[in-house]
């Protein structure tokens, strides 16, 4: 077992799953929005479709990706001529990350958009401004939390990728194949060590994501209060009594 | 002059609501005060006028521009009508600073950070209701009372054509109301921007209504000159019963 061989699944794993959370966080965030709020058959129907990924088996979902991305797929035949394929490439994988990613980030940042009071977003309209003035302005950032909850775990989810990527891209030593992919080939190659090894790295990877994602969301919440404890030193009203109670317990 | 004729029906929660106003008003005399219950259809609108509610049929006219024109398509989205509306629990941008939030109808895209002339201006306009020191607060961090002094500052400094106030004293405790209401009708007078009420207080349209509009279950009757109207009646609260019951007679027809 050489050192390229561990190096080279991690590095593609990552780059993978930070490409597709890059492209589903835009997509997802984008339909999100423009989804949110609204009633109706279409928006019903489009809702379900984008939460379809997370219920179908992530083979289905490859299955479908091929009949549309495959050489003699509706896609496919037009990207061929472009001189692109998707299959077996590690782009195959990012594509089927994207997929599989995308209604973690859809479903969470649509909730945290409409948990946001739409009476802020009606004082914006009145102040003149427009629907993305008032989503960058406004909405995006009243709902960080919970987008960035759901990029984290489409980050982590993408990082585990393995039923759609391999239907797509395959499971090429050093050119498709992920930590996924690699621990299920070396534990079949009757590998232990390697297999042992790799699930080592995933699971340290995967917990230091979850627990630096939980510490940047405290860091940002302490610092919020420190400014309130500060505003309380600086002033003697009541009221700022009552602003550093309420937020104790979020610290 | 504000010409109002709107039709809605709402149909929630088993019971419907129907609203159905028809109405002119001038401005340039003074206050315009909406009163009745809550139910009877001000909200609804004051929400129609400044363009956050489309109602179904009708027509809402201001200083000659058309705002909404059922007949004609007409429905001039909320951010083109230049109207200062000041929520009525002040829905003040609880991520951005008291100045962030007084200048964010001209700050475009430096939200946070407003350009070097705006941030003065922004600061003379808080100076003016005696909060610029204020300035770098959120929202969170400051009095009721402040509040409604910045959201005030927020919905002047757009620059509005109309200044609209949904129930502006009723997130305040009473003991700040009455001064509030004097400092209120005083910072209006001095902006020189004609002014649109809504209330339930009869306090309220004591200290401000030059006309009245009373609400009643959907329905509304139009007294020009409140003091006329005020006339012969012992108190307030007397002269708005009786205007009530006339409005609610009004509605059995």
């Amino acid at each position: 077992m050489n050192e390229f061989s561990l190096l080279s699944p991690l590095l593609l794993s990552l780059r993978v799953a930070a490409l597709a959370t890059l492209f589903s966080s835009l997509g997802a965030l984008l339909l999100a929005w423009k989804l949110s709020r609204r009633r109706g058959a279409l928006p019903a129907v489009l809702d379900a479709f984008c939460a379809l990924p997370l219920v179908l088996p992530p083979t289905v979902v490859g299955y479908y990706l091929i009949l549309l991305l495959g050489r003699r797929g509706v896609l496919g035949q037009w990207l061929a001529e472009a001189g692109i394929s998707l299959i077996f490439s590690w782009q195959g994988a990012v594509v089927a990350a994207t997929v599989v990613v995308f209604p973690l980030i859809y479903k969470s940042a649509r909730a945290a958009l409409e948990q946001v009071d739409s009476r802020l977003e009606n004082a914006a309209r009145t102040l003149g401004a427009g629907e993305w003035r008032i989503f960058l302005t406004i909405s995006l950032p009243l709902a960080w939390r919970g987008i960035f909850a759901g990029i984290m775990l489409a980050f982590a989810r993408g990082m585990g990728e393995f039923g759609a990527t391999l239907m797509l891209a395959g499971n090429i030593p050093g050119r498709t194949q992920t930590l996924a992919l690699a621990i299920y080939d070396a534990f079949q190659a009757g590998n232990d060590a390697r297999a042992t090894l790799l699930v080592l790295v995933t699971s340290g990877l995967c917990m230091g994501l979850l627990a630096g994602a939980e510490l940047l969301v405290r860091l940002r919440r302490r610092r919020g209060a420190a400014r309130s404890v500060r505003v309380l030193r600086t002033t003697d009203g009541v009221r700022q009594g009552g602003v550093l109670r309420q937020r104790r317990p979020a610290c | 002059m504000l010409e109002m004729r709107l039709f809605l029906e709402l149909a929630g929660g088993g019971s419907a609501f129907c609203l159905d106003v028809d109405y002119a008003l001038s401005l340039r005399q003074g206050p315009v005060v909406l009163f009745g219950a809550s139910g009877s259809g001000k909200s609804l609108t004051l929400q129609c006028l400044a363009g956050l509610v489309r109602p179904e049929v009708g027509r809402i006219r201001l200083q000659g521009d058309v705002l909404f024109d059922s007949s004609q398509n007409i429905w001039l989205p909320a951010r083109e009508r230049r109207l200062g509306y000041m929520f009525q629990d002040y829905a003040l941008f609880p991520h951005l600073s008291v100045l962030a939030n007084v200048a964010y109808a001209r700050s475009g895209g430096r939200v946070r950070r407003p350009e070097p002339g705006l941030r003065e201006e922004a600061l003379r306009s808080l100076e003016r209701l005696g909060i610029a020191h204020l300035a770098e607060r959120k929202p969170g961090e400051i009095s009721g009372g402040q509040r409604q002094r910045v959201a005030l500052a927020r919905a002047l400094f757009s620059r509005p054509r109309l200044l609209l106030l949904d129930e502006p004293f009723s997130a305040l405790d009473p003991l700040l109301r009455d001064r509030l209401r004097g400092e209120l009708a005083e910072r209006v007078r001095e902006a020189g921007i004609p002014l649109l009420m809504i209330t339930h207080d009869p306090l309220d349209v004591e200290a401000f209504a030059s006309s009245l509009v009373v609400y009643a279950g959907g329905r509304a009757q139009v007294f020009t000159e409140y003091a006329a109207a005020r006339r012969g009646f012992a108190d307030t609260r007397a002269c708005l019963t009786a205007l009530l019951a006339r409005a609610g007679e009004h509605q059995e027809w």
